[in-house]
C-alpha cells in the first residue's frame, strides 16, 4: 500500500478543548512537559532494554532491543523506574499534596508554584 | 503491579518504545493522577472548605460553588490539565500503531471467523446525535466513525485503551462484566438465562463475562458503532467466545417481545441523552421475558456520593468530552424505570459494594456513608459500581 492510499487516523477528538488556566501558554506548557516526560520513560526504558541485552548477550543488536519484553522482574523493576521519574517531575505537586495531608503550614493551598 | 493485558490474536502489534508509551500513560493515570487526587481532596476538606466558611458563615457543599473555589488555586489547575492531556497522550499513543497496521488488522479480522458468533452490520441506522456531537472519552473519531472500508480502527484503538484507562482491569479486561455477574449471583443465586442481551457493548469485552458465566445461554450484543462491532467480532471469535453481535440502537432494537431474560449495559448510561435513556428503559421492558431482569452499571448519581466527589464526578462532562454525565446523575434512576412500565416493587437501586438486594435498610445506610466521606476517602467511589435494576412482571 502507497502512502497515498494510507488511511489517515484523526488524532483530534471532537468537541471543545478546555484550558485550565487564564493563560493558554501554561496550558501548552504543560502539555509538552507531561509529554516530555512520556518521551523521556520511554527513553530510559528502551536504554534498560538495551543494558539488558548486553548483559545478558554481551552483543548489542538493534532488532534484539525491539524484540525485548521484560520478564517479570524486569517488569516490576521497570514499573518502579516510571513511577519514580513521574514523581521527580511533579515533585512542587506532591508536595503541597502532602502538606495538606500533613497539615505543614507553608505554601497556601494552589498557591506560589 | 498491573496484570498484563491479554494478547489475543486481534490485537494491534507494538515495538519496545509503543508498547512503553502506552504502559507510562497506564502509570501516569494510575499512580501519579491517583495521588493529585487524594491530595487535592484532602485540600478540599482541610483547607478550602474549612476557610471558606469560616470565611462567608456558609457551608460550601454545592458542587458548582465548590468547583469555583478549587480552580482558585493553582493545585486543581494542574490535576485537570494533567488529566487531560494524559487522555491525549493515551490516544496519540494508540493512534499511531494501529494507524500502520490498519490494513493488515483488517485482514486478519477477516481471518478470525470461524462461525462461532455472528455480525450484523445496518448501514443506514441513523445515528443519533449524543454519539456524534462529540468524540466521547476524547477517542479521536468517536466511537462510530468508519474511515475506510471494513473498518475497525475505532475497536484496535478501544480495546488496548480500556486496560491503560482501568485501575481494575484484568488481563482480559472483562471487569465490568464480571461485577455484574458476581452481583446476579449474590442477590438472584437462581438465575439462569437462556437468552442475555448486552446494550453498548463496545467491543464486547464485558459481553465475554457473560458468555462464560452463562454458557448454556444465547448471548447478543448490540452497538451504534461498526467499526467496534466489527472488531468485537473478530476478537470473539479470536477468543473462542460466542457472541451475536448486531449494530442496532439500545433504544428501538429489532429484537420480538420478551426476547431476553437478562438485558445488561455497563457505563452506557450517560453516554446516551435525556430522551434516549428513558426509551431505552422503555425497550428493555418490552424485550423482557417475564421474570427477566435488566441491570445497567454506571457510577453513582451525584446525590449518592459526598459534596466533593460531586465536583470531580461533574469535571467529566467539562473535560473528558461527556456532554449528558452532569444531566444524568441528577436524573431520579427509580423515577425513570418505574414511569418506563417496571412496577415499582420490581426495581432496585444496589451498589457492588453493597449488594443489599431487597434490604433497602441497608443500602441507604451504604449511601449515607458514601454522603458523609471526609478528606480520608480513597479515589474510586466507596459504593463500587452502582446498578439500577427492573424485573419483569
Amino acid at each position: 500500500m502507497s502512502d497515498e492510499q494510507k488511511v489517515k487516523l484523526p488524532r483530534v477528538a471532537k468537541g471543545p478543548r478546555p484550558m485550565m488556566f487564564d493563560d493558554e501558554a501554561n496550558d501548552i506548557l504543560l502539555s509538552m512537559n507531561v509529554s516530555l516526560l512520556n518521551e523521556l520513560i520511554v527513553t530510559r526504558q528502551r536504554l534498560d532494554a538495551v543494558e539488558r541485552l548486553l548483559e545478558s548477550k554481551g552483543i548489542l543488536n538493534q532488532s534484539d532491543v525491539n524484540a525485548f519484553r521484560p520478564d517479570e522482574a524486569a517488569t516490576t523493576d521497570r514499573e518502579a523506574l516510571r513511577e519514580d521519574i513521574s514523581n521527580r517531575v511533579f515533585y512542587l505537586l506532591l508536595q503541597q499534596a502532602e502538606r495538606a495531608e500533613k497539615a505543614i503550614p507553608g505554601d497556601a493551598p494552589g498557591d506560589n508554584i | 503491579m498491573p496484570e498484563a493485558q491479554h494478547e489475543h490474536g486481534m490485537m494491534t502489534n507494538r515495538s519496545h518504545d509503543e508498547a512503553e508509551r502506552q504502559n507510562n500513560v497506564r502509570t501516569l493515570r494510575q499512580s501519579l493522577l491517583s495521588k493529585f487526587a487524594a491530595g487535592s481532596r484532602q485540600q478540599f476538606y482541610r483547607e478550602i472548605k474549612p476557610a471558606y466558611e469560616k470565611k462567608t458563615g456558609a457551608s460550601l457543599n454545592e458542587y458548582r460553588q465548590i468547583r469555583k473555589e478549587m480552580l482558585k488555586g493553582t493545585y486543581m489547575k494542574f490535576q485537570m490539565g494533567f488529566h487531560r492531556v494524559v487522555q491525549e497522550l493515551m490516544f496519540e499513543s494508540l493512534v499511531t500503531p494501529v494507524e500502520e497496521q490498519l490494513p493488515d488488522l483488517i485482514k486478519r479480522s477477516k481471518n478470525m471467523e470461524q462461525n462461532l458468533g455472528t455480525l450484523e452490520l445496518d448501514p443506514d441506522l441513523e445515528l443519533p446525535r449524543y454519539v456524534t456531537a462529540v468524540d466521547i472519552h476524547c477517542q479521536p473519531g468517536g466511537f462510530t466513525a468508519e474511515h475506510c472500508e471494513d473498518d475497525i480502527a475505532a475497536g484496535a484503538i478501544y480495546d488496548r485503551a480500556i486496560h491503560i484507562y482501568n485501575s481494575g482491569s484484568s488481563g482480559m479486561t472483562d471487569m465490568a462484566g464480571r461485577i455484574v455477574t458476581q452481583y446476579l449471583d449474590a442477590i438472584f443465586p437462581n438465575l439462569k438465562p437462556a437468552r442475555v442481551l448486552d446494550m453498548g457493548c463496545t467491543i464486547g469485552q464485558s459481553t465475554a463475562a457473560y458468555v462464560n458465566r452463562w454458557p448454556q445461554a444465547d448471548v447478543y450484543a448490540i452497538d451504534l458503532g461498526p467499526a467496534l462491532l466489527r472488531y468485537g467480532h473478530a476478537r470473539a471469535e479470536a477468543l473462542g467466545h460466542k457472541i451475536h453481535f448486531s449494530q442496532q440502537s439500545a433504544e428501538h432494537t429489532k429484537f420480538e417481545d420478551g426476547s431476553f431474560d437478562v438485558i445488561t449495559s455497563n457505563i452506557l448510561a450517560h453516554e446516551t441523552s435525556t430522551k434516549a435513556w428513558p426509551a431505552i428503559i422503555k425497550e428493555c421492558h418490552r424485550l423482557l421475558s417475564p421474570g427477566g431482569i435488566m441491570i445497567h452499571a454506571d457510577l453513582p448519581q451525584l446525590n449518592e456520593v459526598d459534596p466533593y466527589r460531586q465536583f470531580i464526578y461533574t469535571n467529566e462532562t467539562h473535560y473528558n468530552n461527556e456532554p449528558f454525565w452532569t444531566k444524568f446523575r441528577t436524573l431520579d434512576l427509580k423515577k425513570v424505570t418505574v414511569d418506563a412500565g417496571f412496577l415499582p416493587e420490581n426495581v432496585i437501586r444496589d451498589f457492588s459494594q453493597v449488594k443489599g438486594g431487597k434490604d433497602q435498610a441497608k443500602i441507604d445506610a451504604a449511601i449515607e456513608t458514601s454522603r458523609s466521606a471526609g478528606h480520608g476517602a480513597p479515589p474510586g467511589s466507596p459504593l463500587g459500581m452502582a446498578f439500577i435494576i427492573g424485573i419483569k412482571e
